[in-house]
């Protein structure tokens, strides 16, 4: 019989991790650079929108990992969504490439602010191993400064985490 | 004659571990003009340097041709292999050679907005133009429109996190009449970065594609390795195996949770994606990298299997074998959706790119959605036995062999993922010359394009991610 229930039973339900901690000099730092009136409007609730601005797409897989089971990117009241008018942050990977310079300012400009952009791995930091060609600008700061930085190539689920965490942290 | 026989009549240059032909411009053209007939090798790719052009084919083993660019000039593969065109763009793009009687001639990965026209050639001319609107391919009829997706969240799983590419669709009603993607945005200029010391290149092969970076890596050895006329030791090639295997394991889950997502299956896709997180951490805690970025490495590989990989590895297989991943619902939604037919013939007949070997008998020519997915899940179990019997045969002794610092040409290949990758490389004392990275990618992005032609709207989001085309991987 119990052979026969544990058939039937579910099997037990994978739990997420402990949530990394958030960086509180980070966090202090960001926190001084919003205002009353952005805490109001987005409290602990951010949109986050992914734009490759062309890596390899290692970052993107692992990106794609937040949204799942073990990261449980939904209790930091966190969500991706796919349009720049709904996004609070912008988390930028790969090296720039010229090809897409233009994509990465106008989605940008589209978003309504306050906004955040974070850049996501070695490439969107300084260009990684595909800085100095003619096709790429060598990271994201070379069309907009990044509010944070997740180093790692490609940056661990768990790190691009507890980057938004500080995010979080200093939004509240 | 035929192609393989026009091929072998060339100049056999010393390449290893095949040679590699050089054609004159007659040879290369009676070479496609032979290509006419169906019966001939299948078609993997197109590249060039400075003075010449090479094509890679499958017959019996590789063959790689190579003729002389005259006059910027050489006749055009696409003629009866349409997907050589895509090749002939970026030829065209990055070098300047022209494709005569091409099947294409738009610009692809050459945007406008390089400092540069034809990068690669020795006479790059500076430019500072203004970039022109794309032209896509028209098609005649009344009553379309047409939508406009990405480059920036293309792709349903999860808000559209993907690789960037624009989608332009021609739709009549709700059904897509031609989807035409136009690629390059994440050009990041590979080939001119790949000369210098083979360590930085075995970097850079291995972020050619993130999505087979073991495929690559160990690709690229093979061919440095072939080059150097060295092998890497037992102990490395049984690791270089392990690795390949948990790579095409946890992208077969991504994929299928990403399939999963795109039809509306969300536990489904959360269940993919835990056993896909179970196997990374088993990768991690066996060689410190989740996607095993640089594990492999010319003359070997990097780390050892660390003391508990083997249990961690075995242990994610497990967890991942105790789950049904294959949920019936979400394989009736792909039934029927998604056919392509015209790539393989584009490939050749005997052409398994599709896939890559293990797969292509699994996904025959023409399957839809469904076929290609389940080819997928029948390959889950066929590594997961590699996998254990692998671990259990480690034979002992060195990771590295010592690199000459020699000079030659090589071919070498590795199954990934989503199908052979080659690598062609030429060394000069030990450093890197010259070299060329093909990926599946190249193929894959064609079958998208046709799988998605008179599909519903609705079910194109499935096609796409059933497909899983790896943009970077062609965007050099």
């Amino acid at each position: 019989v119990v052979d026969v229930m544990r058939r039937w039973l579910p099997a037990p339900r994978p739990r997420p991790d402990p949530l990394p901690s958030a960086d509180a000099e980070a966090a202090g730092v960001l926190a001084a650079r919003l205002d009353g009136v952005a805490q109001v409007r987005l409290g602990r609730s951010l949109a986050l929108l992914v734009v490759s601005t062309g890596g390899c797409g290692a970052c993107e897989l692992e990106l794609r990992m937040l949204d799942g089971v073990a990261y449980g990117l939904a209790r930091l009241g966190l969500r991706f969504v796919g349009v720049p008018g709904q996004a609070d942050v912008l988390l930028a990977t790969g090296p720039l490439t010229r090809n897409m310079h233009g994509a990465l300012l106008r989605t940008w400009e589209a978003m309504p602010g306050p906004r955040w952009l974070v850049a996501v791995g070695g490439c969107a930091i300084d260009g990684g191993v595909f800085a100095g060609s003619y096709a790429t600008l060598g990271g994201i700061g070379a069309a907009l400064p990044p509010d944070l930085v997740v180093p790692g190539c490609p940056p661990t689920p768990a790190a691009v985490l507890a980057g938004l965490h500080t995010l979080v942290a200093a939004n509240t | 004659m035929t192609v393989a026989t026009l091929i072998r009549a060339g100049q056999a240059l010393p390449m290893r571990p095949w040679p590699r032909f050089l054609l004159s411009s007659e040879g290369w053209r009676a070479m496609v003009a032979a290509l006419a007939d169906q019966g001939g090798p299948a078609f993997l790719g197109l590249w060039a340097d400075a003075a010449q052009v090479h094509a890679l084919f499958l017959a019996d083993a590789p063959l790689l041709a190579s003729a002389p660019v005259e006059a910027g000039l050489y006749a055009a593969p696409s003629r009866h292999r349409p997907g050589a065109a895509r090749f002939e763009r970026m030829v065209a793009d990055l070098w300047g050679h022209v494709a005569a009687y091409g099947a294409d001639s738009r610009p692809m990965l050459d945007h406008g907005h390089w400092p540069a026209l034809h990068p690669l050639s020795p006479r790059a001319l500076p430019y500072a133009g203004t970039p022109e609107r794309t032209e896509f391919l028209a098609v005649p009829g009344v009553g379309q429109h047409t939508l406009e997706i990405g480059p920036v969240a293309v792709g349903s799983a999860g808000g559209g996190i993907g690789a960037p590419v624009h989608l332009h669709v021609i739709a009549a009603g709700s059904l897509a009449v031609q989807l035409e993607a136009r690629t390059g945005y994440a050009h990041r200029g590979c080939q001119v970065l790949l000369p210098g010391p083979l360590p930085a290149g075995a970097r850079l092969a291995a972020r050619l594609n993130g999505e087979a970076t073991v495929a690559h890596s160990t690709a690229f050895a093979h061919a440095a390795e072939a080059a150097l006329g060295i092998e890497a030791p037992p102990r490395a090639r049984a690791l270089r195996g392990i690795m390949q295997e948990l790579e095409r394991t946890a992208i077969h889950l991504a994929v299928l949770a990403s399939v999963c997502a795109a039809a509306g299956a969300r536990a489904a896709a959360l269940r993919a994606g835990s056993a896909r997180e179970g196997l990374l951490r088993a990768s991690a805690a066996a060689f410190g990298h989740r996607l095993l970025m640089d594990a492999v490495v010319p003359g070997g590989v990097a780390t050892d299997l660390a003391p508990g990989g083997a249990a961690a590895i075995l242990g994610a297989l497990d967890a991942m074998a105790a789950q049904d991943l294959t949920p019936p619902a979400v394989l009736d939604r792909l039934t029927g959706i998604g056919r392509a037919g015209r790539v393989q013939c584009a490939a050749g007949p005997a052409g398994g790119m599709e896939f890559g070997s293990p797969m292509a008998a699994a996904a025959p020519a023409g399957g839809d959605a469904a076929a290609r997915v389940r080819a997928r899940m029948q390959d889950l179990p066929r590594s997961a036995a590699l996998l254990r019997r692998a671990l259990g045969l480690l034979p002992p002794g060195p990771l590295t062999t010592a690199l000459p610092a020699g000079g030659g040409e090589g071919l070498g290949t590795a199954e990934g993922p989503h199908g052979a990758v080659w690598h062609w490389l030429r060394l000069d004392g030990g450093s890197v010359a010259d070299g060329f990275a093909l990926d599946p990618a190249w193929l894959h992005l064609m079958l998208a394009e046709d799988a998605c032609a008179g599909a519903a709207l609705a079910d194109v989001p499935v096609i796409l991610e059933s497909v899983a085309a790896a943009v970077p991987g062609m965007d050099l």
